[in-house]
């Protein structure tokens, strides 16, 4: 199967919220009234910890670092899915999927959507924080 | 007896014995045939003992030779029988430094164990008495009596501790009530069956003895003589000026003692013993053992003077600040676990806490394999909750480098993983997981699969408990068939030793001798005109004379010489390594002591004599019974010549006056 779209993780992120809200509101939930600091702390954290790991993505793409690939892909996927950020980390379950095959093909196009949805992540995240 | 009683003690399983390398060192040399290649090999295995052999191999030198580097110089510079001690008395440093015993100090203890080891080797270098090597050893090892006695009865020891004090005979007394055995006669047993040598065992059942008995006696000589100098200013160094129950005037005399012993002016005995602190303390840090410059001891007979002439000064009524028994860190929460949680994810990692937080567990959190190792070694966790996959040591290699070392044995061990392929499982349980929960993780499986652990460890503790109790058991079963055993061997009115012991100690002493070809003696004991007493006075008194006659007889027998009840008026004293000559004097010691004793009870007040008969293996004895015979006539021979003497088998009796004190 190719990829053709450089969006791969479907339904279109147009379509599909970049944050699912109920996760969110499960986090919330999770805090209540002993730490009802938590989401926002989850956040912080992770708008701080993706950014290093969509680096070491990006670096290991461009030297072909099979290995570090996977662990980053990996890493992000978990925390993108704790956060309720559903779509990137499908697309980086893919890319992790891929890269522990140690096949290259479509990982440019995975990464490059990666990008895409990160931006649309953080930008939703940075309105819930505010 | 007390050789059954030590192996019962050894039998519990819970003696200190050295670990490791020390081990393979004790099997390779039980042999009087082993090569000092196989030893070196032995102590490279161990690098930091390697470097600690060294440290003494060159401390011990005389000054001006080079320093060694190497095992195989420091074997050729002490010798393969030193070394072999040195080796085996550092590596039981290493353990035994916390235990169940709450009321001994075990850091106290190592600390005055090392003072005392640094002071034995000054002190033996200076007087050339023994090597410095070993008198190292020796000092180290002095007290490890009492280490087995904490590790063998941890809560018997620690009230008897709580209540004997701090005098050591009266400890050894409350000991040898409690336990048939006291910690010199433990640690005098264990050294010997480490094989190492009998001057070692003989100082250390004497450096703890009073020295000056009344009638001049209690000489010391030899290590003996060391390893008592090197304990009082081991004591010095140990003592600060805010210490509690500072016998101070017994301090200034045992640093008075030893610099008259080393010959040296008040500034050259300072210099001396600054000298032995600064390596007390800089052993210390080799084998982190707490070591800190106490009292200057130049101040020490300040404070005798002082505390002789009034009550204890003010300042040294210190505050009571209770000696800290090193209770572990509780744990806040009754049912709170220690977790250890490790992710390289950061949000997993905060949600993980959170939630094991909230659960009332105490949690300490790694980013990595290699961290939370390190970690799981200081925090002592019962559950470690890791990702599998992980940058350097993952999940699973972690859960096996844990499954290698004892304390990581029994910690629950929780996988993260995304992905659940029957292969990978498979791989995960091999590796040692307890179970897994799949990410991301929800929150109330992760709970429930942690509750499942939380009944495993509860159930390990209970074991762990129900073992301990039933060591204790065993322990508590050995020292009631020990009481049996000794009431069966106890004479009811004296307290003494009855015949039956008495016979049967005999025999083995008489082995030991013919063994070891060492002179054996004993004391024949008749009380002088005991019918006359009866018939005078009533049973009652003559009871009274025969206990009395029997305390006088055990407090002015030394180590070793064991006070007997044969039976009616007749008392045998059997003494060990003793020739005639010298039982001869301990017969005369005891004539005297009887004859200045004055017995009162009830209207009665009187002094009575006994005639003594001494008899000594040899031409004239060849066998035990020969031996009680010979000295049954000499005390015959005594009586007829007046009573009130002593006789010796194979002489004439001499004039009663001559030696009459």
């Amino acid at each position: 199967m190719s990829v053709s779209l450089p969006n791969p993780g479907s339904p279109a992120p147009s379509e599909r919220p970049a944050i699912d809200a109920a996760a969110l509101d499960a986090l919330r939930e999770l805090g209540g009234r002993d730490e009802p600091g938590l989401l926002r702390e989850l956040i912080a954290i992770y708008l701080e910890d993706a950014p290093q790991r969509l680096a070491e993505i990006r670096s290991a793409l461009e030297r072909g670092d099979l290995e570090l690939l996977e662990r980053a892909s990996h890493t992000l996927k978990s925390s993108s899915a704790n956060i309720g950020a559903r779509t990137l980390s499908d697309c980086c379950q893919r890319i992790e999927a891929t890269a522990r095959r140690r096949k290259s093909e479509g990982l440019d196009e995975l990464c490059a959507a990666a990008e895409a949805h990160w931006n649309a992540v953080a930008s939703a995240l940075r309105e819930v924080r505010a | 007896m007390i050789k059954k009683t030590f192996d019962e003690l050894k039998l519990t399983g819970n003696l200190p014995s050295p670990p490791g390398v020390g081990m393979r060192i004790l099997k390779l040399t039980q042999g009087e045939d082993f090569s000092a290649e196989e030893i070196g090999q032995a102590i490279m295995a161990d690098p930091a003992l390697t470097g600690r052999l060294l440290k003494i191999a060159n401390s011990a030198a005389a000054g001006g030779a080079s320093a060694v580097t190497t095992v195989s110089e420091a074997t050729m510079r002490l010798g393969v029988r030193a070394v072999r001690n040195v080796a085996l008395g550092l590596s039981l440093v290493s353990n035994y430094r916390q235990g169940a015993c709450s009321a001994f100090q075990y850091d106290r203890y190592w600390s005055m164990s090392l003072a005392r080891a640094v002071a034995a080797q000054a002190i033996s270098r200076a007087t050339r008495i023994g090597t410095p090597a070993e008198a190292y050893v020796l000092g180290l090892l002095a007290d490890i009596g009492s280490l087995a006695l904490a590790c063998v009865h941890p809560e018997d020891y620690a009230r008897l501790l709580g209540a004997a004090g701090t005098q050591r005979m009266a400890l050894r007394r409350a000991e040898r009530q409690s336990f048939e055995i006291d910690h010199a006669e433990v640690g005098a047993y264990m050294l010997e069956e480490w094989g190492l040598p009998s001057t070692f065992t003989e100082a250390v059942l004497a450096y703890e003895e009073p020295r000056n008995a009344k009638d001049g006696a209690g000489r010391r000589a030899g290590l003996t003589q060391v390893l008592a100098l090197a304990s009082g200013l081991a004591e010095a160094c140990l003592t600060t000026e805010s210490s509690e129950n500072v016998d101070w005037a017994g301090l200034a005399r045992a640093l008075e003692e030893l610099r008259e012993r080393l010959g040296l002016h008040e500034a050259q005995f300072n210099e001396f013993c600054n000298g032995v602190i600064r390596e007390w303390i800089e052993w210390g840090a080799t084998l982190k053992v707490p070591a800190q410059r106490g009292i200057e001891l130049a101040r020490i007979g300040e404070f005798a003077a002082r505390a002789g002439s009034a009550s204890a000064p003010s300042h040294l009524v210190a505050p009571s600040v209770p000696v800290a028994p090193q209770a572990p860190a509780a744990t806040p929460a009754a049912q709170g676990l220690r977790v250890l949680a490790v992710d390289d994810d950061p949000t997993s990692l905060k949600l993980l806490e959170h939630l094991l937080v909230r659960s009332g567990h105490v949690v300490s959190v790694a980013r990595d394999g290699t961290a939370a190792l390190q970690l799981a070694l200081e925090a002592n966790p019962q559950v470690v909750i890791a990702d599998w996959l992980m940058p350097g040591m993952d999940g699973l290699e972690l859960c096996r480098a844990l499954r290698r070392i004892e304390a990581g044995r029994d910690i629950f061990f929780l996988l993260l993983t995304g992905r659940v392929e029957e292969d990978r499982v498979v791989e995960a349980f091999d590796a040692g997981v307890d179970d897994f929960v799949t990410k991301p993780f929800n929150p109330r499986i992760l709970l429930a699969r942690l509750k499942g652990g939380q009944r495993v460890i509860e159930l390990k503790q209970q074991v762990e408990s129900e073992r301990s109790t039933v060591r204790n058991q065993v322990a508590e079963l050995g020292q009631l068939t020990r009481k049996l055993r000794t009431a069966a061997m106890t004479d009811v009115l004296t307290e003494l030793p009855n015949r039956r012991y008495a016979l049967k100690k005999l025999e083995q002493e008489w082995d030991s001798s013919v063994r070891n070809d060492r002179p054996l003696s004993v004391i024949m004991v008749d009380v002088d005109h005991f019918k006359q007493v009866n018939d005078t006075h009533g049973h009652g008194i003559g009871d009274l004379v025969l206990r009395e006659t029997a305390g006088v007889l055990r407090d002015h027998s030394r180590l070793g010489e064991e006070p007997t009840r044969l039976g009616g008026e007749e008392f045998l004293v059997i003494c060990p390594n003793t020739n005639l000559q010298q039982a001869r004097a301990c017969a005369e010691r005891l004539r005297v002591a009887v004859a200045a004793h004055e017995m009162r009870g009830g209207a009665y007040a009187g002094r009575i004599t006994v005639s003594l008969g001494v008899a000594a293996r040899g031409p004239e004895a060849k066998s035990i019974d020969a031996l009680i015979k010979g000295a049954d006539e000499a005390v015959y021979a005594a009586k007829s010549a007046g009573r009130n003497q002593v006789s010796c088998l194979g002489e004439s009796v001499s004039a009663p006056q001559a030696r009459s004190a």
